[in-house]
């Protein structure tokens, strides 16, 4: 069966690294605007924005957090725009295996963009001053697609590390409980 | 990451400790940390930073935002450009340097260039500071770009931020190219940007009137710049005469003898400064340059302008919005302030006013430091963003502290009487307190006199600049006036014996 063709609004981030002076103030804003309650805590930590930089090599890229990977991509290559190199990872939003960035401190799970849903722009484009973070938005149309709720990406992350067997067990367990 | 480099290692008196695009440089902090045998400091913070009312601290962060924003598009007319906008100030992408290099003074802070900075002059360094300056650069969470990253051609790139960039060019009387390029080597060595450059044109000086000679700078270069870098290079490694040029100019300038002191002409407290020499005595600045505790101009000036403007008009409009003041009556101070005339320096602002206008200034720069708040946009530039009327609410907002501008300033007063304290027991009098002889031709012995003593008294100090008994009660200091009894620095009665205490004895 073919999907339904759907008007949407896209919302594109438009990031000018060139324009970045590394204040991170859209890690800040993102993690507190995500904090339960809301603005209650901040921590880069948590933010599903992250700046990689390298200041001498003069590298600044904000990237956003995308979607769980639950492994390794095979690739590792090198990028060399204007004279200066980028690790590949500079430019990925994967949540993966590799990395640090764009996992939730303590439960580890995986962390995605919401383009700080409910708000009139994401808060990292009205945060950043410098204009390397601004906002296009435009109408297009596209398949219609359920998209994958956060709990399913969650769960899905807790199915690749522990194996969907615990998982069903452990599931099982909590709902006897209650 | 905080770290030192060879300056620190060696305990050079004006070693700093270096941290990316910032620097602690002042008082030689660096020196302390080599000898402990620190090398650097790195912290990795991972924890959350939790506000205790989230909703009005937001509120307050807009506002914030919202004035820099305004400030950033509405510059304060008639100053000098750096103190136009907000910032520490931002001295990497200002390319105006008129009224630095034509106002400051050049060599070991002894001429004037005022016809200096001609279009030529100012097309060259445009294009010096175009060519090294790879990216502006802000500090974590701060929408200014005070800093800057520098990659002079063949030389490592490192970070710079704020007035260094002209203090090695003034001082070797040379150009920018010149002074972004030695202070790649000063950035790496961890030297203080103020005194290292000073230090070297005292010894070019020594050398040039034949108190230093050949004897004392074996292999130095024969031309200006290269004696720079052999004088940077001996200092940092304490090596022949660079061993005494590295305990700064007040105890080299004794070390060296045959009249060298004449030269160390710029110090106070020891400690070498911004490189100004001026006509008429301004009183304000008298009392800020006499008597703050962190021995530089820069962490005690900031609110109030530093001349009074031409017209009464332009008074009158600097005043319209300038709702930071603690007091209305600051504003009068500054409206009836004038170029010439009755109202004018150094008779005015009045001995009382120069106590109230001193006292905010320092004021806010103690809040600053107690808050671990940038001076860039508080107590440095004029009309803040963050100033005494909103500071008390962020503090309640975000550290659930209950807090308000009487009880912030009487915190303040507190930090800053302890920092006294600390000094005083160290041997520092009134005798300390006081700008170079010839910071000013245009001096009032007198006057002097009297601003001192009238401050003093206003801070609850006594003759001698000692915190009194009293006032250290009123402070919940009485363990530093029992401390002082017990030292002999305070009596019973409160004043200072007559006798002068020496600062040896005290240390003993």
């Amino acid at each position: 069966m073919k999907a339904e063709k759907k008007k949407k609004k896209i919302k594109t981030i438009k990031i000018d690294v060139d324009k970045c002076n590394g204040c991170r103030a859209c890690e800040l804003i993102c993690s507190a605007f995500h904090a339960a309650p809301k603005y209650s805590s901040n921590n880069p930590a948590r933010a599903r924005i992250r700046l990689i930089r390298d200041p001498l090599k003069d590298v600044y890229v904000p990237v956003y957090a995308g979607d769980y990977a639950p492994a390794e991509c095979a690739g590792r290559d090198k990028y060399t725009i204007d004279g200066k190199e980028y690790d590949e990872c500079a430019f990925c939003r994967a949540s993966c295996p590799s990395r640090d960035e764009f996992k939730e401190p303590d439960s580890g799970l995986p962390l995605k963009c919401d383009t700080c849903e409910g708000e009139e722009e994401p808060l990292c484009v009205k945060w950043c001053l410098a204009d390397a973070l601004t906002l296009e938005e435009r109408e297009e149309e596209v398949d219609e697609e359920q998209e994958q709720e956060e709990l399913e990406i969650g769960l899905e992350s807790l199915a690749d590390k522990y194996g969907l067997e615990k998982l069903r067990d452990a599931l099982a367990r909590m709902s006897k409980k209650d | 990451m905080a770290a030192i480099g060879l300056a620190g290692e060696n305990r050079v008196y004006f070693a700093s400790i270096e941290q990316g695009r910032s620097s602690a440089s002042r008082l030689g902090i660096g020196a302390v940390m080599g000898d402990k045998g620190v090398k650097a400091i790195a912290v990795r913070g991972t924890g959350d930073i939790n506000i205790a009312q989230p909703t009005e601290f937001l509120e307050l962060c807009h506002e914030v935002l919202e004035y820099i924003k305004f400030r950033n598009e509405n510059p304060i007319p008639g100053v000098m450009t750096i103190l136009q906008g907000l910032g520490s100030p931002q001295e990497m992408q200002v390319h105006d340097e008129k009224w630095h290099t034509e106002n400051f003074m050049w060599g070991n802070s002894r001429v004037r260039r005022r016809d200096f900075w001609t279009e030529e002059v100012k097309k060259a360094w445009t294009q010096s500071m175009e060519n090294m300056r790879t990216r502006l650069i802000s500090c974590y969470n701060c929408p200014m770009k005070c800093g800057a990253t520098i990659s002079p051609p063949g030389q490592p790139t490192y970070m710079m931020k704020c007035f260094s960039k002209l203090t090695y060019t003034m001082a070797a009387m040379s150009d920018l190219d010149f002074g972004l390029r030695i202070a790649q080597h000063a950035t790496e060595y961890g030297v203080d940007g103020y005194s290292t450059p000073q230090v070297m044109a005292f010894a070019i000086e020594l050398y040039e009137n034949g108190i230093l000679t050949d004897d004392d700078m074996p292999g130095m270069p024969s031309d200006n710049e290269g004696r720079f870098y052999w004088l940077l290079d001996r200092i940092v490694r304490r090596e022949g005469i660079g061993d005494v040029l590295a305990n700064g100019t007040y105890w080299a300038a004794k070390e060296i003898g045959n009249g060298a002191e004449e030269y160390a002409h710029n110090n106070i407290k020891k400690h070498e400064q911004l490189p100004l020499k001026l006509s008429m005595l301004n009183p304000v600045y008298f009392l800020m340059y006499a008597t703050g505790e962190k021995i530089n101009i820069t962490q005690i000036e900031g609110q109030f302008p530093q001349a009074p403007y031409p017209k009464r008009e332009h008074r009158e409009a600097f005043v319209k919005d300038w709702f930071q003041v603690p007091d209305e009556k600051f504003k009068q101070y500054f409206l009836d302030w004038e170029p010439r005339g009755e109202n004018s320096n150094p008779y005015y602002p009045t001995v009382q006013m120069c106590c109230d206008i001193v006292d905010w200034q320092e004021k806010m720069h103690y809040i600053d430091d107690a808050l671990g708040m940038c001076a860039g946009l508080s107590s440095f530039p004029l009309k803040p963003p963050y100033h005494i009327h909103n500071y008390p609410k962020f503090i309640s907002a975000g550290a659930g502290i209950d807090m308000d501008e009487a009880k912030l300033s009487q915190a303040a007063k507190r930090y800053r009487t302890l920092v006294r304290a600390v000094n005083i027991r160290r041997g520092l009098r009134r005798k300390d307190d006081k700008p170079p002889e010839n910071h000013w031709k245009k001096r009032f012995p007198e006057l002097e006199k009297e601003l001192l003593d009238t401050y003093y008294k206003f801070k609850g100090w006594n003759n001698e600049g000692i915190p009194t008994k009293a006032s250290l009660h009123e402070l919940d200091l009485d363990y530093v006036s029992e401390d002082f009894i017990q030292r002999g620095i305070l009596t019973d009665s409160e004043d200072a014996p007559s006798e002068e205490i020496s600062a040896g004895k005290e240390r003993q």
